[in-house]
């Protein structure tokens, strides 16, 4: 789910802190997703809203199921606060947003390519190539397989879709045949 | 689609070879929130208000609110199938609508779909909802009358092609009727028109083609519907895309009719996109641009100089008040952007006046230059003369002896009210309007039963038509009235007169009893002869 403007905020404060380094900002991230998946689970939701527990207990439930080796000097607080103001739900996405900073610090674009088939080795790092090529970015990519897309590849990133399939194409031809 | 089979062929050839090298880039985005006919996205960094976004299952949107981190979304047609997290995609096109002459003849959807089960509308072109008006210099004065065929409007409150003018009254006062008339008046003319039905039931809508389709007004008419039952959004963007049909007519240097039926309606199902698109509400909740709204919506209306093909969009806005109360806020905002209104009563309605047109408060702000000279000739003073017959109607109420002069312009003024009166789908020809208007106020209806004067105004009619088609031919052609054709048309009414049953004359005594007649005692005594004409005002 994306983030919203307040989950932003919350992410962006935390980013802040921990960007001074970036082997601390890889932890963090992981941090911040644990406390999302925690936050997706709708009974450790309610738990983690719940006014009868104290917010130590909660912070320690969720720094049990973080990794140990993470330093999490300044996530405790972080969490002690979204907590206090009874803002668990900003959990949820807080790690979308995080790395969504994390990627522009650091020039890294994620991006998503489907295609009908698998695509080899070669065919990915010539995507990759190309998109890096495209954007100056150092370019992360996913794949996945559709196979309503008949052929061809529509790669994701950011809120922008590059459509190359022979199913955009089609779409788009019995579209111009619907208005011609 | 047209054209022989191997052009056809060749177009379809090359926009397959085109489709093999495209690639397509479109801004996508994700649902965060749906609901009411709202959408809230997110992402869609490019996208331009007003744009069509694409949502799964060919549901079309169109982005209004532009905000930092989302875009507010309204939607076209059935949502119930869309999730949050579904993507949308941006479509590169501005919300538009079909235009073109085939839509003419055809009840459609404000996005141009058939409605009519006449088939699908395969139009030559689309042209985008919004657009800005015609500039002062694309302009040039309106001047050229539009005949609504109903002789109280053409004679006291002329509208010209290119005009805005308001039709105002509580409902069922006859607003659509006049709408409807007016319509059916440009049978003989080279006026399309546009039927705009606006959050009106749909039986309503159904009604209203049908009876432009009896009085064969079907075939220059397009009635672009929004009912009731349609999304609020569906409903506010119903009079752009009938003023965008307008439009079309319009440039290619026709002229064009588009009424809106009506923008109360519109302004409703406006403040409710608005709320929940979460713009900040004003007076009765109406958010800060619903005067913006109608303004740029009207002002598309105009008579474009000789140089930009000299064509015309005239608009009738249709406007419901609540209780008379014409000074309510929309009302108000309307009035003030209109060229003139039309105010119809409920009090004259009732009292058997149809159409129930209030003389003092309707104004047409063109005034005579909208009018042929014929017209002016013989209705120049037929406002004010009303207006200050109603004035002395009202108190002679409380006298009871009243002077020679009163008298005589009570019994004129209840004269002019009769001939004034009209049936609903019955316009009446300029020519005609002159004959009918030219015998009441030079008085040749004075010493006649007031019950008698719309059936003789009919056979006054049919024996000018008859024995004097000169006159009627002059009036038709020169479109003024002189001296010597008025003397004639004069000379004709008498020798009318002269013919006529002496029955329908008053009396001595009844003639000095005339100036004490109460209007409502006037208006029952009218039933007999206006019974014919009641008809429902809205159907």
């Amino acid at each position: 789910m994306p983030a919203d403007r307040l989950t932003r905020t919350y992410a962006r404060a935390l980013y802040a802190e921990a960007a001074e380094d970036r082997e601390q900002a890889a932890g963090y991230c992981q941090l911040v997703a644990v406390a999302g998946a925690i936050a997706a689970e709708p009974r450790l939701l309610q738990m983690l809203k719940h006014p009868a527990l104290p917010i130590s207990d909660k912070v320690a439930l969720v720094l049990k199921a973080a990794p140990s080796d993470i330093t999490t000097a300044t996530f405790a607080p972080f969490l002690q606060l979204v907590l206090r103001k009874g803002r668990a739900n900003v959990l949820r996405s807080a790690d979308e947003a995080f790395i969504e900073f994390w990627d522009e610090d650091r020039s890294v674009l994620r991006a998503q390519a489907t295609s009908a088939l698998p695509l080899s080795r070669d065919e990915k790092a010539a995507l990759t190539r190309a998109l890096a090529s495209l954007s100056d970015f150092t370019v992360e990519l996913e794949t996945s397989v559709d196979g309503a897309l008949i052929g061809g590849v529509a790669v994701r990133f950011r809120d922008r879709l590059i459509d190359g399939s022979i199913g955009g194409k089609l779409k788009r031809l019995s579209e111009w045949l619907q208005e011609y | 689609m047209q054209g022989r089979p191997d052009e056809v062929s060749a177009i379809l050839r090359d926009q397959l070879q085109r489709l093999e090298k495209q690639i397509q880039m479109v801004g996508v985005g994700t649902v965060l929130e749906i609901g009411d006919g709202i959408a809230r996205l997110y992402g869609l960094a490019d996208v331009m208000s007003s744009e069509l976004v694409e949502f799964p299952g060919d549901l079309m949107g169109i982005a209004l609110n532009l905000e930092e981190d989302n875009v507010g979304c309204i939607l076209m047609g059935p949502y119930e199938h869309v999730k949050e997290g579904d993507e949308v995609r941006t479509t590169g096109r501005i919300a538009s609508t079909k235009v073109g002459d085939e839509l003419f003849g055809r009840v459609v959807t404000p996005l141009g779909e058939a409605l009519d089960g006449k088939g699908p509308v395969v139009s030559t072109g689309t042209r985008p909802l919004e657009v800005k008006a015609p500039g002062v210099i694309a302009r040039q004065p309106v001047k050229e009358p539009l005949h609504t065929g109903i002789k109280p409007i053409d004679a006291m409150i002329p509208i010209g092609r290119g005009q805005r003018e308001l039709i105002i009254g509580d409902r069922k006062t006859g607003k659509t009727a006049i709408a409807v008339d007016a319509i059916i008046n440009q049978r003989e003319t080279d006026v399309k028109c546009i039927y705009v039905a606006i959050g009106q039931k749909i039986s309503s809508i159904r009604r209203t083609a049908a009876i432009l389709e009896q009085h064969d007004a079907l075939d220059y008419t397009c009635i672009v519907a929004a009912s009731a039952a349609d999304p609020a959004a569906v409903q506010y963007i119903a009079p752009y895309a009938g003023c965008t049909i307008g439009e079309y007519v319009r440039d290619e240097g026709g002229h064009a009719l588009v009424i809106y039926d009506d923008l109360t309606s519109h302004a409703k199902s406006y403040r409710q996109v608005s709320l929940l698109l979460r713009r900040p509400p004003g007076r009765e909740a109406y958010p800060g641009d619903i005067f913006n709204l109608h303004s740029r919506l009207l002002e598309r209306a105009a008579k474009l100089s000789d140089a930009r093909g000299g064509g015309s969009l005239t608009a009738l806005p249709v406007i419901q008040t609540e209780e008379g109360d014409y000074a309510a806020y929309i009302p108000t905002n309307l009035i003030s952007i209109t060229d003139g209104q039309i105010y119809l009563e409920p009090e004259l309605f009732y009292a058997g006046i149809r159409p129930a047109i209030s003389v003092g408060l309707s104004v047409s702000r063109v005034g005579g230059s909208a009018q042929t000279k014929m017209m002016r000739a013989v209705a120049g003073r037929l406002k004010l003369d009303l207006a200050s017959y109603r004035e002395y109607r009202a108190f002679s109420q409380f006298a009871s002896d009243l002077d020679e002069t009163t008298r005589n312009i009570l019994r004129r003024g209840d004269r002019m009210t009769e001939v004034l009166k009209q049936d609903q789908y019955v316009p009446m020809p300029p020519a005609e309007q002159v004959i009918a208007i030219f015998a009441g106020t030079h008085g040749f209806w004075d010493d006649v039963k007031l019950s008698a004067i719309t059936d003789l105004e009919d056979q006054l009619l049919g024996f000018v038509h008859e024995r004097y088609p000169e006159i009627e031919n002059r009036l038709r052609t020169e479109l003024q009235l002189d001296d010597e054709l008025s003397a004639q048309l004069s000379a004709a009414i008498e020798d009318f007169k002269s013919r006529m049953d002496r029955q329908n004359l008053i009396t001595e005594d009844a003639a000095s009893e005339q100036g004490h007649e109460a209007p409502d005692e006037a208006a029952s005594s009218d039933e007999s002869a206006a019974g014919g004409s009641l008809t429902d005002p809205d159907e």
